[in-house]
């Protein structure tokens, strides 16, 4: 079993994160569409509700909101899932220590940074404003989304030193 | 102070090229050219070996210690 290269684990989870880029970029778009339907037709969400026999909490532009906050927090992913399929490019092919992958990695830390305080920011915003109860995130699922943000920086320098070292390697006679 | 390789030199003493060198080291001409431009970071003792065999002379002969400027 091959971990890198053509045919491998590697080139299998870049065909996966293909799909799951697609996937997400088809789920914006709805998202997208969704909200300028209820934002074009505030009662909309209202009829719907009362059509499947359900109640809403909050009116029709309040969820527009909500689901430009959902759509913007997928195009977070999205940019995360576009940085990861290129680093998973260069593994396919073979190229590890690729001298992009070093940048791909850090933005890939800082979209992870990213979007986690946008939840932060966004839980917080639905509290105040919209007076929704939200879970508040304590505990292993606080500590994991920052351990990996900090993983994922510290690849970054195992890469930028692969990279240094193939440079150097290139150079040796 | 910087390490530089007299390829340039040996090779001018010896007239010699490039191409012959690579025939008789069996180093490519891409590598040797990378020596030449003093770009190399780098000598495997195996070729400095080889090197200094062709060119007939030794290490001390093909390296020297420059001062920068």
């Amino acid at each position: 079993m091959r971990f890198l290269g053509p045919r491998s684990i590697s080139s299998l989870l870049k065909t996966a994160l293909d799909v799951v880029y697609y996937g997400l970029f088809a789920m914006i778009v709805a998202v997208g569409i969704a909200a300028l339907c209820l934002l074009s037709v505030p009662t909309l969400a209202a009829e719907v509700m009362a059509r499947m026999k359900m109640v809403a909490q909050i009116n029709g532009t309040q969820q527009a909101i909500l689901m430009l906050a959902f759509g913007l927090s997928l195009s977070g992913y999205l940019l995360i899932m576009r940085w990861t399929r290129q680093v998973f490019r260069t593994l396919a092919e073979g190229d590890v220590f690729h001298p992009d992958n070093t940048l791909r990695l850090r933005w890939i830390g800082f979209g992870l940074a990213g979007v986690e305080l946008y939840s932060y920011a966004s839980r917080a915003l639905a509290e105040a404003i919209l007076r929704m109860p939200v879970e508040p995130v304590y505990g292993m699922r606080a500590v994991t989304a920052w351990f990996s943000v900090l993983v994922v920086f510290v690849l970054a320098e195992v890469f930028k030193e692969g990279a240094r070292l193939r440079a150097e390697a290139n150079l040796t006679i | 102070m910087s390490v530089t390789i007299c390829l340039s030199e040996q090779l001018a003493r010896r007239r010699l090229s490039l191409v012959e060198l690579s025939d008789r080291t069996g180093i490519a001409v891409r590598h040797l050219e990378l020596l030449r431009d003093q770009k190399a970071v780098a000598v495997r003792l195996r070729t400095l070996e080889s090197l200094c065999r062709a060119l007939n002379c030794t290490p001390g002969e093909l390296l020297v210690i420059k001062d920068e400027e």
